[in-house]
């Protein structure tokens, strides 16, 4: 679960503020092409609750209807158009009571503007937490009518105008069926929930990020957090659902995680990508609170932000000279044959040898001196 | 005097009294009735509490000095040998004495055909002598300390006693484990509850109705009774069955319940062995969460072995005085009921705190051929260094051990070799 | 009487206990720490505020509680006699069988009602004297070893204001989903008393997925439908590393444990949890209090801010107090 947080990558970092950032932003507001299932881990050192909110505040935005799943959540988000409480019901009701809901509110709440696009995602359904889902669907119980897989659940409730957002709590153990008629052979429920995720979060702590961050920077290990921490007894670390933010208060501060985005093209490229959503925007010009974890100070002290567009040209305008090469100057360049060039691959292997005939002037003593 | 006095404020905890921090578990009739043989009230709390036999277990009760009744002991063992046996013997044994009900569970007759014999060797009837002499003036000290809570005359009547007389009223007596004890004519012989049937599937409830049975008959006599569970789990009589937990736990839970509900009148000492059931086991984490204290008897061999390496060079040591091993009390039996403190540190009462919790003062337990008893587990003392005495002034864990009532104090010298927890 | 730690300052100053949201909080303790006292606060709070309160206990009796309350100046026999207080004993009689198995009555009906065992009736009697079952469902005789069984009547007349679980010395699945049904009527006994919801405390629910054996889906329904009609629910629960770490060789008892405790930590608004001093025992030490902030506060509430903190408790007969590390003892 923890993951050591990526070191700084400068090279590739101006590359990924634009392609990078840009996706994982398009992802969070479900615009552009949308990521059909979402699959968000999160543990007791960072909930995915935040985020969650996140999307369903950029969902309501673009007048996207929101269902919610609630298994586990007694006082679900405000802004969500209907709320399913799935805690009893057996996976048979459940989809059907979801396909009613993706179908209704798409003609309700998405209401007068009926837009026949589509490609644009009327209806977003949030599982509060798949690990009930899965203890569900693999409940081969004596009550349970029909044995509906989890994967037939999930594709049957993925209609091209739904989208869904799925919780899953990694720190929760699961309790193995070793009831009879259980295939042994079939895939471990999350990793068939990775395979079957078009886009994979995982949240973290930025608290937590920061103080492994720290440590690796020192070559120190770094510390575990959770379960992980070694603390007898300790459940949850402290720093955990805190956030990260010098002004705001603790309400506010604990609205910004960490998190690590992989999405699955269809193309079958995949972007991989770490974010800190601020519980602010960085600056007034812009309300983007989506940011590259690199380009966070507390994470990364040396980047620069970059305050105007044009990079690539040289800034100081001033000079009366161009401290640029051409291309053609930097060809010469590599061209440029260095002294003692042929004596250093003449000796090829032995290295730093010292070439040197001795002179009429040197006083050589054969008995004596040596090379 | 004073006994009765605080009983009578023990029960009018209902209403009369609402400043009086009555304990629970107070004896029930007690204005009228003395309390029972072998029964005197907490050092601590005042709540009844009867002796395990063994007159350092007592003094690592939080401060209670004896076992409350209505609580639950478990002894664990980690290793293939039997040295809480012998704890659990000396209970059963010092039932038998005091005229308590006793009752085994599991094993056979045979188990308690081995209970050790009430000592005669002078030395030890002194020792008792001294320390009973030694309590008494502690508790007057410590009471002074709480403000005359309680007065001096209210201390245990003077213990003294042989095997032959009756003994006039000692609360914990000494044993011979070269012995063996003879029943006294006013005393029952243990009862046994056979072990389950080997292929049962509810293992435990034949010990459980049998139990039922013997508590409503033992508490209509309000006779004390102890409940002891040799090696509970142990292959040899329990069917595999037994350790599932909702049989295990369950058995347990209800005992837990029983030694409420008959809160007056019983105790119960369990012993368990750990390399069956390690600690690092739910079902034994299960188990101690609900006894009422945990205490692992933790043998290491090298304590002697090293011993008789160096045998040749000390001369004050005797076999007698090497530690088997480390006692560990993982959960302290209460000190005030409901409240979760173990011990009491008030300041004035500087006695009976948690000895031996994890990482605290590490403790040890030694089995000779007559006696077994924990300890203070020192610190090393310099070799070649001889004159306890002297050592003893410097020592400060013997000090406090003095503090702590009933831990023998003047410590020979003992090794702490280098143990690998 | 002795001073406890406000919830406040165990909490922080911001974070309310209302009236009508269900917040939940989860106690943990470990091996050789008591998490009472932390009950204590809670309770102290709640029955002072008014509030009613339903107490669920899995492994102490109501004996238990009062002498510990009494000792931190909460007279919970008075709020129970008022009825502000609903104590259900899941403890004293949970594997009895629900009908007497063997003579009982010689148990000593002379002697004075036990100060331990309080308002329980005459010791002995896994039946109380008066008030038949009172499950709905539960015809009394019918299916006599897993009857759930509320022992004693709700009216006001009797003098045994504690209701007791019973699953029967073999549980079936069928009683467990009574149980919820007596905690049920009991909190919606308590509600009607008050415009605002009870607030329920629930103590060693570890009992039913271990001894019980009842599978961690069910008793986190349970807790769930009791959540909803309640206000704050606190929840105390072991977790032990061995409880709660869990390995491939983990067994169901582990597993199912780690997984409810860590499954309620997901929900919960504020994680409290108690564990020994991890250099070991000190004087005037009793243990860590560790307070984390849980999901359940993060969502848009109006209940204000956990504040998470790590302070060192010490536990006497003066009271409780906590304290920052290294601020001392006195």
């Amino acid at each position: 679960m923890s993951m050591a947080p990526p070191q700084a990558n400068a090279k590739t970092v101006q590359y990924r503020r634009t392609h990078n950032l840009l996706l994982g932003t398009r992802l969070i507001s479900q615009r552009g092409t949308p990521s059909p299932f979402t699959l968000i881990l999160d543990s007791l050192e960072q909930s995915s609750t935040p985020l969650i909110e996140e999307y369903i505040s950029r969902a309501k935005s673009l007048r996207v209807g929101v269902t919610y799943v609630s298994f586990t959540t007694l006082r679900p988000p405000k802004d969500v158009n209907k709320v399913i409480k799935a805690r009893g019901k057996s996976l048979d009701a459940l989809q059907k009571e979801l396909i009613t809901a993706t179908t209704t509110t798409t003609s309700s709440a998405g209401g007068q503007q009926q837009q026949p696009d589509p490609s644009k995602v009327q209806n977003m359904i949030i599982i509060d937490s798949t690990n009930h889902l899965i203890s569900l669907s693999s409940a081969g119980e004596a009550g349970s009518k029909t044995n509906m897989s989890l994967s037939f659940f999930l594709s049957s409730i993925l209609a091209p105008s739904v989208t869904v957002i799925a919780a899953y709590h990694t720190d929760v153990p699961r309790i193995s069926q070793s009831h009879t008629g259980v295939n042994a052979y079939t895939p471990d429920p999350l990793d068939l929930l990775k395979y079957l995720c078009t886009t994979l979060v995982t949240v973290y702590s930025p608290g937590h990020i920061f103080a492994q961050k720290r440590a690796l920077d020192k070559s120190l290990p770094p510390p575990n957090f959770g379960l992980e921490e070694g603390t007898e007894g300790s459940l949850a670390s402290l720093g955990s659902n805190t956030g990260w933010c010098e002004t705001c208060g603790t309400n506010e501060k604990s609205r910004g995680l960490i998190y690590e985005l992989e999405h699955r093209r269809m193309s079958g490229r995949a972007m991989s990508e770490w974010f800190f959503l601020l519980c602010h925007a960085p600056s007034k010009k812009s309300k983007e609170r989506l940011i590259l974890l690199e380009d966070h100070p507390a994470y990364n002290p040396t980047i620069e932000l970059p305050t105007s567009k044009n990079e690539g040209a040289v800034e100081d305008s001033d000079l009366t000279f161009s401290l640029g090469l051409t291309a053609k100057q930097k060809s010469d360049r590599e061209g440029v044959v260095l002294p003692y060039f042929d004596a250093q691959s003449e000796e090829g292997g032995t290295g730093g040898r010292i070439l040197y005939v001795p002179g009429r002037e040197d006083d050589w003593d054969d008995e004596e001196d040596e090379i | 005097m004073s006994f009765r006095k605080r009983s009578v404020v023990l029960n009018t905890s209902d209403s009369s009294n609402p400043a009086s921090t009555a304990p629970s578990g107070a004896p029930q009739s007690t204005p009228p009735t003395p309390p029972a043989k072998g029964v005197r009230p907490s050092f601590l709390t005042g709540v009844p509490t009867t002796s395990t036999g063994t007159a350092s277990l007592d003094a690592l009760l939080s401060g209670h000095e004896g076992l409350p009744l209505g609580s639950m002991v478990l002894i664990e063992e980690s290793s293939t040998t039997d040295f809480a046996g012998a704890l659990l013997r000396y209970y059963a044994a010092e039932g038998i004495v005091q005229g308590h009900n006793v009752v085994v569970v599991g094993v056979g007759e045979a188990w308690g055909r081995e209970l050790p014999g009430l000592s005669d060797r002078k030395e030890d009837n002194e020792d008792i002598k001294k320390k009973g002499k030694e309590e008494r003036m502690k508790i007057a000290w410590r009471y002074e300390a709480l403000g005359n809570r309680r007065t001096t005359d209210s201390t245990p009547p003077p213990q003294m006693g042989t095997d032959t007389s009756e003994p006039v009223s000692l609360f914990c007596h000494t044993y011979d484990l070269t012995k063996r004890l003879t029943i006294p004519p006013s005393s029952k012989p243990p009862t046994y509850i056979p072990p389950p049937p080997p292929t049962s599937a509810s293992p435990f409830s034949s010990i459980l109705s049998a139990l039922h049975t013997h508590l409503s008959t033992a508490s209509s006599k309000n006779s004390i009774t102890r409940v002891l569970i040799p090696n509970l789990l142990s292959p040899l009589f329990y069917p595999p069955a037994s350790s599932h937990p909702t049989n295990l736990l369950q058995f347990i839970h209800t005992l837990r319940s029983l030694t409420r509900q008959y809160s007056q009148i019983l105790t119960v000492m369990i012993s368990f062995p750990l390399s069956l059931y390690p600690r690092t086991t739910g079902l034994t984490r299960h188990l101690e969460h609900l006894s009422d204290a945990t205490i692992e008897l933790h043998p290491i061999p090298t304590f002697l072995a090293r011993f008789e390496m160096t045998k040749s060079s000390s001369t004050s040591t005797s076999a007698d005085d090497i530690p088997q091993g480390l006692v560990k009390v993982w959960k302290a039996i209460e000190g005030k009921r409901g409240t979760g403190i173990v011990g009491s540190s008030s300041k004035g009462d500087g006695s009976g705190g948690v000895v031996g919790m994890e990482g605290g003062d590490d403790l040890a337990f030694m089995l000779t051929r007559r006696r077994m008893r924990i300890e203070r587990f020192s610190l090393p003392v310099d070799e070649g260094d001889d004159g306890n005495d002297e050592h003893k002034a410097h020592n400060p864990s013997s000090t406090v051990g003095e503090g702590v009532g009933g831990v023998e104090t003047g410590k020979k010298k003992m090794h702490k070799v280098d143990l690998e927890f | 009487m002795s001073k406890l730690p406000t919830p406040a300052e165990v909490l922080g100053p911001s974070f309310h206990l209302l009236p009508q949201e269900s917040q939940l909080l989860l106690i943990t303790s470990v091996l050789g720490t008591s998490p009472y006292w932390l009950t204590y606060t809670l309770l102290h709070n709640f029955l002072a505020n008014g509030e009613n309160v339903a107490f669920v206990s899995f492994t102490n009796e109501f004996a238990y509680f009062r002498e510990g309350g009494k000792r931190h100046g909460l007279d919970l026999q008075s709020h129970l006699k008022k009825g502000t207080l609903t104590f259900i004993d899941g403890f004293s009689k949970l594997f009895l069988p629900a009908t007497p198995a063997q003579p009982v009555s010689s148990a000593p009906a002379p002697s004075p009602s036990p100060s331990r065992v309080g308002a329980m009736p005459p010791r002995g009697g896994p039946i109380p004297p008066r008030g038949g079952p009172i499950a709905p469902r539960a015809a009394p005789n019918a299916a006599i070893p897993t009857t759930v069984a509320a022992a004693a009547a709700t009216n006001n007349n009797t003098p045994d204001p504690i209701k007791y679980i019973t699953l029967g010395p073999s549980p079936s699945p069928s009683a467990f989903k009574q149980l919820d049904h007596i905690i049920k009527s009991a909190l919606q006994g308590v509600s009607t008393t008050s415009a605002n919801k009870p607030k329920l405390v629930v103590e060693g629910l570890e009992v039913l997925l271990a001894a019980a054996g009842v599978d961690v889906g069910t008793v986190e329904d349970l807790i769930y439908d009791l959540r909803e009609i309640s206000s704050t629910t606190t929840i105390l629960l072991p977790s032990d590393s061995v409880l709660i770490h869990t390995s491939p060789t983990s067994t169901p008892l582990e597993l199912s444990h780690a997984n409810l405790v860590i499954s309620l930590g997901h929900t919960a608004d504020a994680i409290l949890s108690l564990r020994l001093l991890d250099t070991g025992v000190a004087k005037d030490i009793s243990g860590v209090l560790r307070v984390t902030r849980g999901a359940g506060n993060l969502a848009g509430t109006t209940a204000g801010v956990v504040e998470e903190k790590e302070m060192l408790y010490y536990e006497s007969d003066a009271g409780v107090r906590i304290f920052a590390r290294g601020s001392g003892g006195h």
